[in-house]
């Protein structure tokens, strides 16, 4: 145990910290009364509408994507699993012609809804951000936000986490669906509420960024340039464009994880120790 | 010329005698006056670390009265441990061997499930967090000391899954308050 000799510059910001804090902040402890912790507005009504747009956006976005990407995969198994990729086969050729037909398919869907869904998603992003940084960056200190986290009342079950990524969510319009449900009944549990804003930020801000990698993989390859291919073989390109497809609808696989409980289970009293814990 | 050698000789064996008497008042340093017994029962060791710390020569032991009493208590998990550590500190910091705030800092890091790394933050969130990496780097740090003081010397698996979600969502929220911000700029 050799804190003590570490904790030089930790102490002085804690005495600092102490005299800016003042005692208000000090009242916001966990199990405390809801009007004692710190307040927090990180939904106002533009955050609310963007959610519910953006859900709007991602379900028009989706009609008809599922089944091409379904299509899509269906057509590259049976291409890979019939070793078609160094045959002429006139079989494979067909399979070929089929896979980049029903590609094509896939990016002229794409290409056509990417910018009412950008717009969309630039929306949440941008107004999620400001409300991040308005309520959390500038008002409060890393240590408020552990105070509001610690909010959470005994036995206190709280809003399902949404997991990072959105594996198990379904489809990019649930999710955001989803949120937006979430934030319209999440208003009493005032606790939760900044994990809920800072998953909606980053996922948002996420699928900016395959909505940016898609895009740019669509102006790389133009539909003339996907029918001069049709008789060479199947490129890692498609699959990269297929798989960040995948991605911005489904998540990602390997981000899967348990959901866990906002609300946490308080522990036992700890008013024995109080004077050698810093509220 | 003879009066004289004999009052130097005087002076010398008086300054010997001053010299053996002023010796006789440092502190002792043999090696067994501060050392605690090599015993693993972790209620004797703490009784016989309170005893120690009344002599303030030993004040200088007490780091390393800390690390056998940790190990120790790691050896003998369990919640009375928690008041054990507790009593210990309260004692230290009324004897002057540390200061509130250290007590306050190390019970803090060891056995309360929110972090001390955090809450000793002053700064708004969108300026501390411009230092984000040393700030994770504390709170993964505390995480430890919280997995040492909470699972191996109290045994409570809950205290400690609480810690790991704090360290989990806050680390979540500053990532989002973090990008919101260098968004911005």
């Amino acid at each position: 145990m050799t804190v003590i000799c570490e904790s030089g510059l930790s102490r002085k910001l804690l005495l600092s910290g102490l005299l800016l804090l003042g005692p208000g902040w000090a009242q916001a402890v966990p199990g405390q009364p809801a009007e004692l912790r710190p307040r927090i507005n990180l939904f106002p009504t533009s955050v609310v509408e963007s959610l519910s747009d953006t859900s709007r956006a991602a379900r028009e976005m989706e009609t008809g994507l599922y089944e091409i990407v379904l299509k899509l995969e269906k057509q590259k198994d049976a291409y890979e699993s019939t070793d078609c990729a160094s045959s002429d086969d006139a079989g494979c050729v067909q399979l070929r012609k089929a896979v980049r037909g029903t590609y094509k398919e896939m990016l002229d869907l794409m290409q056509a809804s990417i910018p009412g869904m950008r717009a969309s998603l630039d929306a949440t992003a941008d107004s999620m951000g400001n409300s991040l940084r308005s309520e959390i960056g500038r008002k409060m200190t890393p240590g408020d936000v552990q105070r509001i986290l610690g909010g959470r009342g005994a036995g206190e079950t709280g809003l399902a986490r949404p997991p990072s990524g959105r594996a198990g969510q379904g489809k990019l319009s649930q999710m955001f669906s989803r949120y937006y449900e979430l934030v319209k009944r999440g208003g009493r549990q005032a606790d939760a509420l900044p994990v809920l804003a800072s998953q909606i930020y980053l996922d948002s801000v996420q699928s900016l960024y395959f909505l940016d990698l898609i895009e740019a993989e669509i102006g790389s390859q133009s539909t003339e340039l996907v029918l001069e291919l049709e008789w060479g073989e199947l490129t890692d390109q498609i699959s990269a464009t297929v798989g960040d497809v995948k991605v911005l609808l489904w998540g990602e696989e390997d981000r899967a994880q348990d959901i866990l409980e906002v609300g946490l289970q308080e522990s036992a009293s700890r008013d024995e120790y109080r004077d050698l814990l810093i509220q | 010329m003879r009066n004289q050698r004999k009052l130097y000789g005087s002076l010398l064996a008086a300054i010997g005698l001053l010299a053996a008497g002023g010796c006789a008042q440092q502190p002792r340093t043999d090696a067994g006056h501060c050392q605690l017994s090599a015993t693993n029962n972790v209620e004797r060791l703490f009784l016989e670390v309170s005893e120690k710390l009344e002599d303030p020569l030993c004040h200088y032991s007490y780091p390393d009265y800390r690390q056998q009493l940790v190990a120790a208590a790691k050896g003998s998990p369990g919640a009375e441990n928690e008041a054990r550590f507790a009593a210990l500190l309260r004692e230290s910091i009324d004897l002057g061997v540390i200061s509130t705030r250290q007590g306050q800092e190390v019970f803090s890091q060891y056995f309360d499930p929110e972090f001390y790394a955090v809450k000793s933050e002053p700064r708004s969130s969108c300026t501390s967090l411009r230092e984000r990496s040393e700030l994770e780097v504390a709170m993964r740090r505390e995480l430890e000391y919280k997995r040492e003081g909470m699972l191996e010397i109290l045994g409570d698996e809950e205290r400690f899954r609480q810690a790991q979600h704090y360290f989990q969502d806050l680390n979540l929220v500053f990532d989002a308050v973090d990008a919101a911000c260098t968004r911005s700029t």
